[in-house]
């Protein structure tokens, strides 16, 4: 877990330094949405580190399309 | 991507060609015989129909609005809610396909050539050069992909060439044993991955310059006959040397390189596969995050289309370690089975839909 989280700390200093320029340029918009990108990211990164299963697009992914696609598979499958 | 970036219609054929290519050409044929059997170059043929059409509607689509891409248009044609609304499942898709195909080159690495290496150091590194090319800009990468795809496409010609001591025609019968199920089984698998990505292609149409136009539709559908021979000819060659085998094969290209044997010297050369997939796969990831930067900065109308490039990436690195946890099984059932039905909704249902409308408007 530290490795994880040691990981992830020096991604994102890579990030901050090399977006740095840029973002003082920004405006109100774009720093929203760059942050909202980092929320997001910080968000995938504790799931990640601790190891939390937290839901995100794969999981909405199955529960909306699992069993359609499962019934689509079953229905084109010949029985062994 | 600044704005007056601009490629010649070669240039994005090519780009096209490496992005339908890519990972594919390893990846898919072991899967798909598993699904279709001896009928797997029948469901090719099929699927690239499909991708045919959705080929045709994207051009269509460019030919009405040539300055616009997919959300641009999608903005004037439907509004900004409706865009909104259709691009959840764009946006989401491009993440699953960005991290799924980097992720692909980790396990390909860590299933056959480097297998005791951490999957987190390829992800990480192929990510990061991934992210640089990226933000370089698409000139940039539309002149640099020239020189690998054709080195991809040699290396492949040339198994397919030396392997040619290996062929047993007989394996390709018999044709469809099973009836009709299996190539239609085969034919979803061949549809979703990939075909039912070039959808994709739409998001970076405009940056064609308009005076090099006219040989752009020749071009794209070249590139896309062209992508569907070489996948029916590796497919072909699969089942010719392994026969009923070939469906517990995961990389069948990567398998067929490794029982060329010839005069002593030709052999072991299973490790131009691995450069192939990785070259043809970074390409591919490149274009996909430079589809998702490009889908993220339009939607909300940003100024400066490089700045969310890092932080899009790193959300792909996390979701491709994310994704592998749950193991590989639920990867492949995630590929296999969903990915399919999960492009529809996200690509083609949306393209179909402004299309439609865009029929129904007399001038753009």
């Amino acid at each position: 877990m530290a490795g994880k989280i040691l990981l992830l700390l020096i991604v994102y200093a890579v990030i901050g330094l090399a977006d740095l320029a840029r973002l003082r340029k920004l405006h109100s918009r774009e720093m929203a949405v760059y942050s909202a990108a980092l929320l997001l990211t910080v968000y995938l990164g504790i799931d990640f580190a601790w190891d939390l299963k937290w839901p995100f697009i794969e999981e909405a992914a199955f529960s909306v399309l699992g069993k359609p696609a499962e019934f689509l598979v079953k229905i084109l499958t010949v029985p062994s | 991507m600044h704005a007056r970036e601009q490629i010649s219609s070669g240039q994005m054929s090519v780009v096209f060609f490496c992005f339908m290519t890519g990972s594919s050409i390893v990846n898919i044929p072991g899967p798909l015989i598993g699904y279709a059997k001896m009928g797997a170059w029948i469901s090719l043929a099929l699927a690239l129909s499909t991708g045919m059409a959705l080929l045709a509607c994207v051009m269509y689509m460019h030919r009405r609005y040539p300055d616009l891409d997919f959300i641009e248009y999608s903005y004037a044609l439907v509004g900004k809610w409706m865009t909104a609304l259709l691009a959840i499942p764009f946006v989401s898709f491009l993440f699953h396909m960005t991290s799924g195909i980097v992720l692909d080159i980790g396990l390909f690495m860590t299933t056959t050539m480097m297998r005791q290496t951490p999957i987190i150091l390829f992800l990480f590194f192929v990510f990061l050069v991934v992210a640089l090319t990226v933000r370089s800009g698409i000139e940039t990468m539309a002149r640099m992909f020239f020189i690998p795809i054709v080195s991809v496409i040699g290396s492949i010609v040339a198994i397919l060439a030396l392997s040619y001591p290996n062929y047993k025609p007989e394996h390709l019968l018999p044709l469809m044993p099973d009836g009709i199920k299996p190539i239609a089984l085969g034919t979803y698998f061949a549809y979703g991955f990939p075909y039912a990505e070039l959808v994709l292609i739409a998001m970076l149409l405009p940056y064609v310059r308009k005076k090099k136009q006219g040989h752009l539709h020749r071009g794209m559908y070249l590139a896309l006959l062209v992508n569907g021979l070489f996948l029916i000819a590796v497919t072909l060659s699969t089942i010719m040397v392994f026969g009923p085998m070939s469906e517990e094969l995961s990389y069948s290209m990567f398998e067929v390189a490794r029982t060329v044997d010839m005069l002593v010297v030709l052999q072991r050369i299973e490790s131009f596969v691995g450069i192939s997939l990785i070259t043809a796969s970074f390409m591919k990831a490149s274009i996909s995050l430079a589809a998702l930067n490009l889908a993220v900065v339009k939607l909300f109308n940003l100024k400066d289309n490089r700045i969310l490039v890092f932080p899009l990436t790193l959300i792909c690195f996390l979701l491709s370690l994310l994704q592998i946890e749950n193991g590989q099984a639920f990867w492949s059932n995630s590929v296999g089975a969903i990915h399919p039905l999960w492009a529809t909704a996200a690509f083609v249902l949306p393209l179909l839909i402004v299309a439609t409308v865009s029929l129904f408007r007399r001038t753009p």
